[in-house]
């Protein structure tokens, strides 16, 4: 094999398919991964991976799409850091791993449309709660530092952010399935 | 599916669970697929939220991600490897560059900072060791020993003297966990926020000095306009804070009760007094580097040393201080033009058209050879950029001393085949804050020894053993440029930044005399 395996027509459909799909393959390793470095790590590993083997992934087979070829090299990257990594906390065991995995996907394949919903459903929120959201999830705030900031104690924090997800979770799935009920009709 | 299972989620989620609870969550999954699906969900929703956060700090970068990722393929025929390294880096989003050939590097990095360190004096680092010009993310900065000057994004700065703790949370908020830092807030940064475990402070556009001792509250001063204090857990939103006014000191304490009392007034470093310290620094290391040339001068295996002042005189000649006072050794300036070095007021060549260039001819041979020098890497215009490049091609022991925009640094002479293809080239990493800044390189031929070594800021970087040494014979050579004496192509290898002080001895300098080199010729 030489440098030029890769032609540049293929660089450039790599990185537009790559680029479309990123986000359905990280939440897909992030359903599977408690720890958002190891997260980071498998998308790196897995992006290697999909580069090399990109000349494997035939986009002409009736049956084959990127997305599920994405989610089978990633979900084998996510088992390669646990086994490295066996030390880890909160790692699922194998059988409950495996139920997540295979029903992930149904969930990640629809990504982009969960993170258009989710977008419209921050700005419903109420001022304070849109505000943690921005603090917390920005990189590298801690929930102690949040803490500090929004004058409140850690677990004041914890419990906010639990009733943030389930507002968020429900206008979610609501939204979501709106949408597919108005594609049926 | 009940309260506690939604609980379990959540705090496996926030990452804060027990094992016994982990181990409960998982009993519950594998009883109940609406839990799962509960699970799966949330995961998405963590997934979502943290790729919009990201977006928003940066949404430039977000809004032609698209784009930009494809330009880099094009431009990237050559190396799987590089093409694969940069897709991790844009996916990972590092600060750091990765440097490829025929890439514009810069315009892909990304910068996840929120404040930078303008300036740093005999600084000791507890955590990470950070350089003025670095660009600081958020989180925990220690420092030991030492001042420090850092400006947030928001053009809010402060001036920490060491001991000192700070975290830094975002554009406009930090937390004092101990020390002593001096703020000062221009109206940009209004509602600047420090947080220590006694009090919240928020900044109304003034300059203040806050103290965090050890179990004895936060001492608090106001040297203009005025700060409002909360109490830890205050939300300031409801703007209910306690004012201290211009010269009011004020000792608050969070025990049992929030409570704020007048206090001694303490010093605090006013940015005045930091600069002044710095300027008394900056003469120091003037007057070291006299010395140190006094000293070079004196030394039999100096051949050339150049220190790039301008002579008034004779403008386009740089001229070689050493005892061999042959004229051949003073170059003569193309191009370049004269500007300021690493201390004002001193002189330097800046390096911009390809055609810039300096001309020296050191006729003697040598089995060893060290070559020290001062630059300002401004930017990677080409592949090749040259340090000092013998002219020509294949003369033997001619020298190749120059800077790939690959992440290599090479010194290879002319007449060792294999050595001059791989071998020659090490890894030299520029992160995008060393671009525009000061650094000293050196690279040692030892003829002796065969080896060469490659030292940055007087640390060695890497070490090449050579398999066949030949005397190295500069002749005619180019300072920040190259020319082929019509040899094949033209490739530009020219230089893009500055040169200030160039040292050539006829013999290899140790680690420790890199380092002492290095030492009293630096700020």
């Amino acid at each position: 094999m030489t440098d030029q395996k890769h032609s540049n027509s293929d660089q450039e459909a790599f990185v537009q398919l790559f680029t479309q799909y990123e986000r359905n393959v990280r939440a897909y390793v992030a359903s599977l991964l408690p720890n958002w470095e190891g997260v980071d790590e498998v998308m790196q590993a897995s992006s290697l991976v999909m580069w090399r083997k990109f000349d494997q992934f035939d986009a002409n087979r009736p049956d084959s799409s990127f997305l599920s070829w994405a989610f089978i090299i990633a979900r084998y990257e996510v088992l390669k850091y646990r086994r490295k990594r066996a030390t880890d906390r909160l790692v699922f065991s194998e059988d409950v791993f495996e139920l997540l995995a295979t029903e992930s996907e149904k969930i990640c394949s629809g990504q982009s449309a969960r993170e258009e919903a989710l977008r419209r459903c921050v700005k419903k929120l109420e001022p304070v709660q849109q505000e943690l959201v921005n603090t917390v999830y920005s990189e590298g705030v801690s929930i102690k530092a949040a803490a500090t900031l929004a004058g409140r104690t850690p677990t004041g924090v914890y419990k906010a952010l639990a009733r943030v997800r389930k507002n968020l979770q429900r206008c979610v799935r609501l939204t979501v399935s709106e949408e597919h009920l108005r594609e049926l009709a | 599916m009940n309260e506690r299972h939604i609980q379990l989620v959540n705090g496996y989620c926030s990452e804060n669970l027990s094992d016994e609870e982990f181990a409960e969550l998982e009993q519950a999954l594998r009883a109940s697929p609406e839990l799962r699906r509960l699970l799966l969900e949330y995961r998405s929703l963590e997934s979502g939220l943290r790729a919009n956060a990201s977006m928003a700090n940066s949404p430039s970068l977000a809004a032609s991600a698209n784009c930009k990722q494809i330009k880099v393929v094009r431009r990237m025929r050559r190396e799987l490897l590089a093409m694969a390294a940069m897709i991790v880096a844009l996916l990972s989003g590092f600060a750091y560059v990765w440097l490829n050939p025929s890439a514009a590097p810069l315009e892909e990095a990304r910068d996840h900072g929120v404040a930078v360190l303008t300036r740093a004096l005999d600084a000791q680092w507890g955590t990470t060791d950070v350089h003025a010009g670095d660009s600081l993310p958020p989180g925990r900065l220690t420092l030991n020993v030492g001042l420090a000057e850092i400006e947030f994004y928001s053009g809010a700065s402060v001036i920490l003297e060491g001991p000192v703790d700070l975290e830094i949370v975002s554009e406009n908020a930090g937390i004092l966990h101990r020390g002593k830092l001096r703020a000062d807030v221009p109206t940009h940064a209004h509602g600047f926020t420090i947080a220590s475990a006694d009090v919240k402070l928020v900044d109304l556009g003034t300059s203040f000095g806050m103290d965090v001792g050890s179990g004895e509250g936060t001492h608090v001063q106001v040297f203009d306009g005025k700060v409002e204090v909360y109490e830890p857990e205050a939300n300031t939103a409801e703007r209910f804070g306690l004012e201290i006014n211009k010269g009011e000191s004020r000792l608050v304490e969070s025990g049992a009760e929030f409570s704020v009392v007048k206090s001694e007034s303490e010093a605090f470093l006013s940015p005045q007094e930091f600069d002044q310290r710095i300027q008394s620094r900056l003469d120091a290391g003037l007057e070291n580097w006299a010395k140190m040339k006094g000293r070079l001068i004196d030394d039999p295996r100096l051949v050339a040393l150049y220190d790039f002042e301008r002579n008034p005189v004779q403008p386009r000649r740089l001229l070689n201080l050493s005892e061999h006072q042959v004229p051949e050794l003073d170059g003569s300036v193309i191009g370049a033009k004269w500007s300021e070095g690493r201390w004002a007021g001193n002189g330097a060549l800046d390096f911009k058209g390809p055609g810039d260039r300096v001309r020296i001819r050191v006729s003697e041979t040598y089995e060893s050879v060290t070559l020290a020098t001062w630059v300002r890497v401004d930017g990677f215009d080409n592949y090749f950029n040259s340090l000092l490049l013998s002219e020509g091609r294949k003369r033997l022991g001619g020298v190749h001393w120059q800077l790939l925009n690959d992440g290599q640094i090479q010194f290879a002479v002319q007449g060792l085949p294999n050595l001059m293809r791989k071998a020659s080239k090490v890894k030299f990493e520029m992160q995008p804050a060393d671009f525009g800044r000061w650094m000293h390189l050196a690279a040692v031929y030892d003829g002796e020894q065969s080896r060469v070594r490659h030292y940055r800021n007087g640390e060695l970087i890497a070490e090449v053993v050579l398999e066949q040494c030949v005397p190295i014979a500069i002749g005619n050579a180019q300072i920040g440029n190259w020319n082929t004496q019509g040899e094949g192509s033209k490739r530009i290898r020219s230089f893009n930044g500055r040169f200030d002080d160039f040292v050539i001895l006829g013999a290899a300098l140790s680690e420790s005399e890199i380092r002492e080199l290095f030492q009293n010729s630096r700020l």
